[in-house]
């Protein structure tokens, strides 16, 4: 068993793949970085990377969309420059992570707009965490309602939008050989 | 198998409304007595009583690596009016009056709170 999962880790296509996937999420991070803040409300923003995590963790495997995932929030740390917005990104991140994955236990693709929308809140639920460790202030915490209608809203889109790209992908069986 | 669809498209309204209330009356309440204080790196830089300021002033406050936030006082607000920090949430924030939300420059650590308690510090210090 041990020896299997070894030869499955050091699958080249696989790595390949998850490379390519660490870029695409990279690029769309990189993009939207550029864009203005649409609420002035610190921490809201669309978070489109988190559609290349919807669509690993429901076409793939969790620990694929787990790499992906932390690599992505490390290298883009890097590129962006600012070190504080990496344990943001990383305590985010992870909440969502996980918030993701217990939800998509339960739930099929046609509801993963759901498992989008609770991945967006405890996204920002993991950054009011470090923000009110980081400046030692509870008044953090009055942000929490509106990061939750936030977190919805840029969850149900992100969420909608891997519904629609896994569909369409599905009809060209781009993830045909997801099983490698 | 039934679908779940309806049960959680209920959810999620029913959690968008509650948090969309609690938002408004985060966003609506109003402290009789504003007190602001500025806050950076955890420490508490200085505290100004808004409503006894009669000519509005700035204040600006240094951190390390160039780091530059400039607060604007007036009578009975507060905002940051300039700050160099790279998303610039803070500025777009405007002006702060007394409500229960904090101006927050996540970048360089600072916080603007507004405290309405009377035991706070009533002097109108301004530290450089």
């Amino acid at each position: 068993m041990q020896k299997n999962l070894m030869t499955k880790r050091i699958n080249t296509k696989h790595m390949v793949l998850l490379g390519i996937y660490t870029a695409i999420a990279l690029a769309v991070f990189a993009i939207e970085a550029q864009l203005p803040p649409i609420v002035p409300v610190p921490g809201i923003k669309l978070g489109l990377a988190n559609i290349t995590t919807l669509l690993l963790i429901s076409e793939y495997a969790k620990r694929d969309a787990f790499v992906v995932l932390v690599l992505r929030i490390v290298l883009g740390s890097i590129f962006s420059g600012q070190a504080m917005s990496f344990f943001y990104s990383l305590a985010g991140g992870l909440l969502c992570f996980a918030a993701m994955s217990v939800a998509s236990l339960a739930l099929k693709n046609e509801n993963l707009w759901f498992t989008s929308i609770i991945g967006g809140i405890f996204h920002n639920l993991g950054q009011i965490l470090i923000a009110m460790f980081v400046l030692k202030s509870e008044n953090v915490l009055f942000y929490l309602p509106v990061l939750i209608a936030g977190g919805i809203a840029a969850g149900l889109f992100t969420g909608l939008s891997a519904q629609f790209l896994i569909l369409k992908a599905s009809r060209i069986k781009l993830f045909k050989n997801k099983n490698f | 198998m039934k679908s779940k669809t309806p049960f959680l498209v209920v959810t999620v309204l029913a959690l968008l409304v509650f948090s969309l209330l609690g938002a408004y009356f985060i966003f609506s309440f109003k402290k009789s007595k504003t007190i602001a204080k500025i806050y950076k790196d955890k420490k508490l830089v200085c505290s100004i009583s808004l409503d006894d300021v009669n000519q509005a002033y700035t204040i600006e406050i240094k951190g390390e690596n160039g780091e530059i936030n400039v607060i604007e006082v007036d009578k009975g607000k507060i905002r940051m009016k300039e700050a160099n920090c790279p998303d610039g949430t803070c500025v777009r924030m405007g002006w702060i009056n007394g409500g229960l939300l904090p101006v927050v420059c996540l970048p360089h650590h600072v916080v603007i709170e507004i405290e309405g308690e009377d035991d706070a510090e009533k002097f109108d210090d301004k530290a450089y």
